[in-house]
């Protein structure tokens, strides 16, 4: 078994090491995450002999703190990473094979790689930044307790992609609500309403905005979604001033 | 958000309003549950909560209390009670450091400076495993509904396998 003091004299930087289990060592390095916490870096040596640096799956938990799953373009992101930085991952553990001669270059290298992964956080749309669906759902939940209003409503069966996020039946015409943050769900919403006129639904259309002023939403996609909705609200903020008066009036 | 608020939210009882998967999960080398919680004094205040184990070292664990901040429009760590995973260094507030088992808070200092929201933390012996760090957690923060009720045997040390 490789010994503590060798491992310190291949790696130049100012290191601790601390054996974590049998012929495993914990490095303890100056890199940390944003949070405070020091990176988590392990140098194995396996049955066979050889050297491995290992995080262990410390990294994906940490990363599950932030990101709900890793969604496909997450995923890629990930595997991308690893095989371009010539990584290898089994089970949630990411791992960099070496030897003494290479021991500093590698542990930079492993340690650089783990920052590159953890930053990951910052690109997942469910947790990060905006969880506009959910303040929009407490909201009607909120405003309409006492009207009847169906969520995830498909108004024709044999469309089922065709989803109305929220429903508001009138008597006259019933009302469609949807939330929009993004240019996918806004020509979605295109979609669904052209196709809900082409099948003769008697509805009228509202398009609720995550800021509409911050959206980035092609000009393209702005013009289809004014020509085929009825009426906008640029913001929760306008929706919840004037939404329920609107509502109303239009179900009444 | 400032640290009033953010206090009284981790203080508040609270009731499961979702309630944590029967099985745990084993995902990419940690054990993981979710569930929500809801504050008693206003329904609308809800927060998740996320139990992590690491499968190959029982002490490196986080247990979080997480926030849905419609102000900043964002999800916010509010607590984390965290194992004894290594070191942490404080550069708010204080500059401690400490490698012990640590609790990190959000503070307003933070959020302010555009730092991670809970990147402050403090040294703890209120627990030693993962199990009792649940246990002090689920009172801390005033979960009133019963832990045994969701985790049997919680009280136990697991030795092998976290599960339930």
């Amino acid at each position: 078994m490789i010994a503590v003091e060798e491992i310190k004299k291949h790696i130049n930087i100012d290191i601790k090491i601390k054996e974590k289990r049998p012929h495993i060592y914990q490095i303890f390095a100056p890199f940390f995450h944003e949070d405070g916490d020091m990176v988590e870096m392990f140098l194995e040596q396996t049955i066979n002999g050889t050297l491995r640096f290992c995080d262990f799956g410390l990294t994906a938990m940490k990363l599950s703190y932030y990101l709900e799953n890793l969604n496909n373009t997450n995923k890629k992101v990930y595997n991308d990473i690893l095989k371009e930085n010539s990584l290898d991952e089994e089970d949630g553990n990411i791992f960099l094979e070496t030897n003494l001669t290479n021991l500093n270059t590698n542990f930079l290298h492993f340690a650089e790689t783990l920052s590159k992964i953890s930053s990951l956080k910052y690109f997942d749309s469910h947790r990060q930044k905006n969880i506009f669906y959910d303040v929009l759902s407490d909201m009607i939940k909120e405003t309409f307790q006492n009207t009847n209003v169906k969520k995830d409503y498909v108004p024709i069966k044999e469309y089922p992609e065709n989803k109305v996020d929220y429903a508001f039946k009138g008597k006259g015409r019933d009302l469609y609500l949807f939330g929009v943050k993004d240019n996918v769900k806004a020509l979605q919403v295109v979609t669904s309403c052209l196709e809900f006129k082409q099948m003769g639904s008697k509805h009228q259309s509202i398009v609720v905005y995550d800021d509409f002023s911050n959206l980035n939403l092609s000009k393209g996609t702005v013009s289809k979604l004014l020509r085929n909705t009825d009426k906008q609200f640029m913001d929760l903020n306008q929706f919840r001033e004037e939404g329920q008066n609107y509502i109303s009036e239009m179900i009444a | 958000m400032d640290n009033e608020r953010i206090l009284y939210i981790i203080n508040s009882p609270k009731i499961i309003t979702k309630q944590p998967k029967k099985k745990t999960s084993l995902i990419n080398g940690s054990y993981r549950n979710d569930f929500e919680v809801a504050l008693i004094a206003d329904k609308n205040v809800k927060l998740n909560v996320h139990f992590r184990k690491n499968e190959k070292f029982s002490e490196n664990f986080s247990i979080i209390l997480e926030y849905n901040n419609q102000e900043l429009q964002k999800r916010i760590i509010l607590l984390r009670y965290n194992g004894a995973h290594g070191y942490h260094k404080n550069k708010i507030i204080d500059d401690n450091e400490f490698e012990s088992f640590h609790i990190h808070r959000a503070t307003n200092e933070a959020i302010k400076q555009g730092y991670n929201p809970e990147c402050w933390a403090y040294a703890t012996k209120d627990y030693t495993t993962f199990e009792e760090a649940a246990t002090k957690f689920w009172q801390d923060i005033k979960i009133q509904d019963d832990i045994d009720k969701f985790f049997k045997n919680y009280k136990a040390v697991q030795l092998f396998l976290f599960n339930y």
